[in-house]
């Protein structure tokens, strides 16, 4: 294509468009097309354009969506179950496995005091004060079991007396505090001219506050069974 | 907007100018109608088509993006309405009804004078195929570039560069041939 042919085209082009001038349009172009423009409103269109009308849309098919299934579930809804029975029915065997049976001294018939009710010494959760506190009650039970134990009294002291060594154990043994302690200990010797009676009260007494254990020498009234007496 | 880089109507009318949407109206319902009637529509039927352009234009409004010319866009589905009015009736427009169209748009006197080049001119433009008539009614009656009439059409831009060129040298050509004696 040369230059001159493509002028001539040109000009062919600008001839051919001029022989088609713009048509007019109707009278009534602008106001039919206004019209069909606002019926052209389309729900799709709208939905596309904003979000807030796809919410009120969502939210009101699933308000009008709820009444008709609410009522299928009425209709056809939750099979009926058998309600159980509320009520106590206790059993009638009962298995002793795993039970412990506590041990009784046969001479006695008292239970004998298991490992798990001892006080754990160990946990150091407790204060020295406590604890010393806790082992000198158990010093005391086992000195008024051994004494209820005997089931005798020994025949020089007077029933009364170790009552009253009890009593006092009891009253004495939490308030002691270590001054006192150690001067018992030091009265709790045994002196030479004590009676056999007194010394082992005092034996007893030591034992109970100290956990020393005291010879025969110095506890001669001993009873059957009491720790504090025992050589070993 | 008709020939050089188009101000985006639709861009301002999506902002709230409501007078560009007018705008766009009064320089494109022309243009529109003139490119159904040429391709075969009655007037009545050409008007009607080009307001379906614009009704779907607005429900197309929020996704629009301007993305190239506005008068290409517009032809672009002024095109496809006409494709799918042309299927709708399910018969091809002849040369012949391309021309009755046009032929309400030219005066009596025009009209009388069947010799006037002009006339000439449309008789040739309408002799020739749909293919040839649909490419040189938008490259060369509404002036959209290769580049558009190629996105359009969708054939290769080199393709409609030569076609053009052939199709013009051929309808000057046949025009000529009408009248010998009056060389353009």
């Amino acid at each position: 294509m040369n230059l001159e042919e493509e002028n001539e085209l040109d000009l062919f082009a600008e001839e051919l468009r001029s022989a088609y001038p713009q048509p007019e349009l109707s009278e009534d172009f602008f106001e039919v097309l206004e019209a069909r423009v606002r019926q052209s409103w389309s729900f799709r269109s709208a939905m596309q354009s904003n979000p807030l009308i796809r919410v009120a849309a969502g939210m009101l098919v699933m308000t009008i969506a709820a009444a008709p299934v609410a009522a299928l579930f009425y209709m056809f809804g939750p099979m009926e179950t058998e309600k159980p029975k509320l009520g106590f029915e206790p059993r009638q065997e009962y298995s002793d496995a795993g039970w412990r049976e506590d041990a009784v001294d046969g001479d006695s018939g008292y239970t004998i005091i298991g490992p798990e009710d001892e006080f754990d010494s160990e946990q150091p959760i407790l204060k020295a004060e406590q604890l010393r506190a806790l082992e000198q009650a158990s010093r005391m039970a086992r000195v008024s079991m051994n004494w209820k134990t005997a089931q005798r009294p020994v025949p020089a002291v007077e029933q009364a007396e170790w009552s009253a060594f009890l009593a006092a154990c009891e009253e004495g043994v939490f308030s002691q505090n270590d001054a006192q302690i150690q001067a018992f200990g030091a009265d709790s010797k045994v002196s030479p001219g004590a009676d056999d009676a007194s010394r082992s009260a005092y034996a007893a007494w030591h034992w109970v506050l100290t956990g020393e254990l005291a010879s025969t020498a110095e506890a001669p009234l001993a009873w059957k069974g009491a720790p504090f007496l025992s050589e070993n | 907007m008709s020939t050089g880089a188009p101000d985006d109507y639709l861009v301002r009318f999506k902002a709230g100018d409501s007078a560009a949407f007018d705008e766009l109206v009064s320089e494109m319902a022309p243009r529109l109608k003139g490119y159904f009637l040429r391709q075969g529509a009655q007037p009545s039927t050409a008007e009607d088509l080009v307001q379906n352009v614009f009704v779907r234009i607005i429900q197309n409004l929020p996704r629009y993006q301007p993305s190239g010319r506005l008068d290409a866009f517009c032809l672009h589905i002024a095109r496809n309405l006409w494709i799918d009015n042309r299927r709708r009736s399910g018969r091809e427009f002849s040369s012949e009804e391309a021309n009755e169209g046009l032929d309400v748009q030219l005066g009596p006197v025009e009209s009388a004078d069947r010799d006037d080049r002009v006339v000439q001119l449309r008789a040739a433009l309408g002799k020739l195929d749909q293919e040839t008539r649909e490419l040189l009614e938008l490259a060369v009656l509404q002036q959209l570039p290769y580049k558009e009439v190629s996105m359009i059409l969708d054939i290769p831009i080199g393709t409609v560069k030569s076609r053009v060129y052939y199709s013009l040298r051929r309808l000057r050509d046949r025009v000529q041939n009408l009248n010998p004696g009056n060389e353009a």
